[in-house]
């Protein structure tokens, strides 16, 4: 299998999900700023996957048809919240494998205002396994949104059996709003004191408002490449290597009666572990970490589903302060999904763009200190989890490619950004007018 | 890249979309079929890919953790109604590569009575650029669905209507042979022709109808096939290509229109990486959703010479009897249409035929079979199968589903499952 190095990454600033920018056009932004980035165009990707979980199928080529019609394997997938990073996978695994040698991964969503529903309510949820589980376990609060009450459970599950508190909840959310001040992207970027986190709009169980993450409009793109490519094209100094990244589903765990395994748990240590193994390292070795904080529940049972404390220690993480700046590990420099915002395609892909700038020394005021390894962790009720471990390729300081810094300086494209990335084989009709 | 070879095959029999079975239902049916035919369980399976359309995401977990929760990736793919084959491409890339010995891509839908419409109103159509350029050079029907428009016009470009009417005259004739049919009416030219005019030239008897089912096909390495005593019916896919739309999708020209230029790319890609040409085909299965692709079809994969694609009809060169069989199975014509199963039930027609199950429509003297799925909006998988050994097989279940449709008991489930499961999950059977 061939190693496989993320060369470029790009993002919409994440907003309100009032419709007011199309999917074309943020799929479009996000990858015209990942092709700039590797400072390469269109003409180079050899395959396609998109992701998104709001759509009509061939959404993914609606978008990338502007770019160019190619006539190139494009993939339309989904996986619920961890979609962007399914995406990332099916595109990691075309280099890899050998059979092309620079593939993009796209995510992106166009999402309806209020909390997570079934655009099919005309047959078998695929959620509805664990939702009766829960119903029978613990009852269903009628006005409560369902997500957040498997991860509302899950949290008191934690708390019940190993003397987390509602307090170290808030202090996540606290945490995240507060990090988010310094990330461009972010969709919200108020920092909140803990008091006003606790009292907030109480949501289910031990989650506020500000404990839980909006809905969100916004896009993603990651370019993966080989070494051969990454050589031929001059990127060794911002080359990001993945050097692993497992996927995982439920094993039967999640339908026991422990509200912990509910929000797929069990999913995360199975992948971690893997992604740990194949790395050859341990938690230990990871400075930086994006992980999947829905709802800040999520956030503390992952530090342990993560291997970032022994079982059942999770909360010690918040308590030593090693889960922010000046300690241990940084979780969730971009703000996470609390703060930043949660367009369900776009999230893995975004989690990868901070981790990469985090790599290469790039995220200003917000930079995580001596980055080695950096952990990703996307995760999907349904379910599926993907974990990824990041390392620079090489130690070499780099500059980007484009004329301003995208880590530290959110800005859309212009039709120069769009000239330089795009295909020479394109339809007039569907070229972007910007 | 290692050779990948079909190992097990099922499909559901197509019905029409009365919502009387559940996707999670259906699927069960052709994943345990195939499991069956393959003499594997699940636990075999180290990566599945699934495809429909219609649904919230994660469908694809919800059919397969009956089987089995053993944490293998699972993913869930769309690409209209090529849905059903990029499943599948994607399932033989994971072994092809090596990551894994054995896979499973799994097809199903669960469709809306009528033709097919958008679900996101709110936002850009996929194929809102194609339905423009057509409808600012031909106009717009405004009660026929796009899809129809997009293959009527493409139609047009023939001059001889009647040649579209018999391309549906001999799927719904082949059909009558196929026990996973919706439909096994015999017609006559005349009543196909007389059948009501939907969108000139296409008439009701020349469309394919909506419907539900589900098809699933089990792919695994040489290694694999060796390890499971698999070689005597396995059916190595020589090649599988993948395109998506050229800029002349959306010129002038309304044969573009509905993609011929995938067909095109893929085609000439499989036909050189298996090292043939189409005069090495004896069967068929393509993407008749209309008569009129069936036509443009023959000649976008190299079937006769360009512009040559009616003279396949004259000769009786398109079915028993002649050069090819194109659509033994009756095609979606008269098979039907589930987008998400469609491409996993022509492969698991194929493989039937390869194998030599087919009984009273079995294709004489396979050698290679030619399939070919394609979704507007878009992407073509054009594949080509060959059967791994020249020695017969027999089913390894108790009767010859190519030829009798049965639905699965809950022993079969059994010999299907993983030990890892849920009982809760488990179907009442």
């Amino acid at each position: 299998m061939a190693k496989v190095f993320v060369i470029g990454v790009g993002m919409t600033k994440f907003i309100k999900p009032r419709g007011e920018v199309d999917y074309p056009e943020m799929g479009l932004e996000a990858s015209v700023k990942a092709l700039n980035d590797a400072n390469i165009t269109y003409d180079k990707v050899e395959y396609a996957a998109c992701g998104y979980v709001y759509g009509d199928s061939t959404a993914g080529q609606r978008v990338l048809y502007q770019l160019g019609m190619t006539q190139i394997p494009i993939i339309n997938v989904n996986n619920n919240c961890s979609t962007g990073s399914t995406a990332l996978l099916q595109a990691r695994n075309a280099v890899a494998s050998g059979s092309v040698d620079c593939a993009m991964a796209l995510g992106f969503e166009r999402m309806a205002r209020g909390s997570l529903t079934s655009t099919f309510a005309d047959r078998t949820n695929p959620m509805d396994h664990v939702t009766m589980q829960m119903i029978e376990s613990v009852g269903f609060e009628p006005k409560a949104p369902p997500a957040a009450q498997i991860f509302g459970n899950a949290g008191i599950g934690y708390m019940n059996k190993y003397g987390a508190t509602e307090r170290h909840m808030a202090k996540i959310a606290e945490k995240n709003h507060s990090h988010s001040s310094r990330n461009p992207y972010s969709q919200f970027r108020d920092v909140y004191t803990l008091e006003q986190i606790e009292k907030s709009p109480k949501v289910f169980g031990p989650l506020t408002k500000l404990q839980c993450c909006p809905t969100s409009d916004g896009a993603g793109a990651v370019i993966v490449a080989n070494e051969q490519f990454v050589i031929k094209h001059g990127l060794q100094d911002q080359a990001v290597e993945i050097v692993s990244q497992i996927m995982a589903t439920d094993s039967p765990v999640m339908l026991s009666k422990d509200p912990i395994e509910w929000a797929g748990a069990d999913m995360t240590r199975r992948a971690a572990a893997q992604a740990y193994q194949k790395a050859g390292i341990t938690p230990n070795d990871v400075q930086v970490i994006e992980l999947h904080d829905c709802f800040s529940a999520n956030e503390l049972l992952t530090y342990d589903a993560l291997a970032l404390t022994p079982p059942g220690k999770a909360h010690t993480l918040i308590d030593s302060g090693d889960n922010t700046y000046g300690g241990k590990y940084v979780v969730n420099p971009s703000g996470g999904l609390i703060s930043k915002g949660h367009p369900l395609g776009a999230t893995g892909l975004a989690q990868c763009s901070e981790l990469v700038w985090q790599a290469r020394g790039w995220a200003g005021d917000r930079q995580v200190p001596n980055v080695k390894y950096a952990l990703q962790h996307n995760v999907g009720l349904g379910g599926a989890v993907v974990v990824t471990i990041y390392k620079k390729a090489n130690a070499n300081a780099c500059k980007p490619l484009t004329n301003y810094n995208p880590a530290v300086e959110a800005r859309s494209i212009t039709q120069e950004d769009y000239d330089k990335a795009k295909s020479t084989k394109r339809a007039e009709f569907l070229e972007a007018k910007l | 890249m290692r050779n990948v070879y079909v190992v097990g095959v099922g499909m559901t029999q197509f019905i029409k979309p009365r919502a009387t079975r559940e996707y999670n239902e259906m699927g069960l049916e052709a994943a345990v079929k195939a499991l069956n035919d393959a003499g594997v369980t699940y636990d075999q399976v180290q990566f599945a890919a699934c495809g429909y359309v219609y649904g919230d995401s994660a469908c694809g977990q919800r059919v397969l953790y009956q089987l089995g929760m053993t944490q293998i990736p699972v993913i869930n793919m769309n690409n209209n109604c090529s849905t059903g084959s990029a499943a599948l491409w994607q399932a033989s890339s994971v072994v092809a590569s090596g990551t894994v010995d054995c896979a499973l891509a799994l097809g199903f839908e669960r469709m809306q009575r009528g033709s097919i419409t958008a679900v996101w109103n709110d936002r850009p159509d996929p194929l809102g650029p194609v339905n423009e350029v057509m409808h600012q050079a031909r106009g717009k029907d405004e009660k026929a669905s796009d899809a129809m428009q997009i293959f009527g016009n493409a139609g047009r470009a023939r001059r001889n209507p009647r040649h579209l009417a018999q391309i549906a005259e001999k799927n719904h004739r082949h059909s009558a042979k196929n026990p996973y049919s919706q439909f096994r009416d015999v017609y006559t030219l005349e009543q196909i022709e007389q059948s009501p005019m939907l969108f000139y030239p296409l008439t009701k008897l020349q469309c394919c109808p909506t419907s539900d089912g589900a098809g699933a096909v089990i792919v695994a390495s040489e290694d694999f096939v060796k390890k499971h005593g698999l070689e005597n019916q396995a059916v190595q896919i020589l090649a599988q290509e993948i395109a998506t739309d050229s800029p002349n999708m959306l010129s002038a020209d309304s044969i573009e229109w509905a993609g011929a230029d995938m067909t095109r790319r893929a085609a000439a890609q499989a036909f050189k990486k298996a090292g043939i040409t189409p005069n090495d085909v004896q069967v068929v299965e393509l993407h008749d959703c209309f008569s009129a692709n069936e036509l443009i079809t023959y000649d976008a994969l190299g079937l006769t010479a360009p512009g040559k694609a009616h003279t396949l009809i004259d000769s009786g060169n398109n079915t028993y009897g002649g050069k090819f069989v194109v659509n033994p199975s009756g095609g979606l014509i008269s098979k039907g249409h589930p987008l998400g199963a469609t491409g996993l039930a022509q492969c698991t027609e194929l493989v039937w035929q390869a194998r030599g199950w087919a009984g009273d429509r079995q294709v004489p003297n396979v050698k290679y079979a030619l399939q070919h799925n394609l979704g507007l909006g878009g992407a073509v998988v054009v594949s080509i199968y060959k059967k791994a050994n020249g020695k017969a097989c027999q089913p390894r279940t108790a009767y010859n589903p190519a030829v009798e449709a049965r639905t699965i008991t809950k022993e079969d489930f059994q010999k299907a499952a993983s030990k890892t499961r849920a009982p809760i999950l488990d179907a009442k059977l």
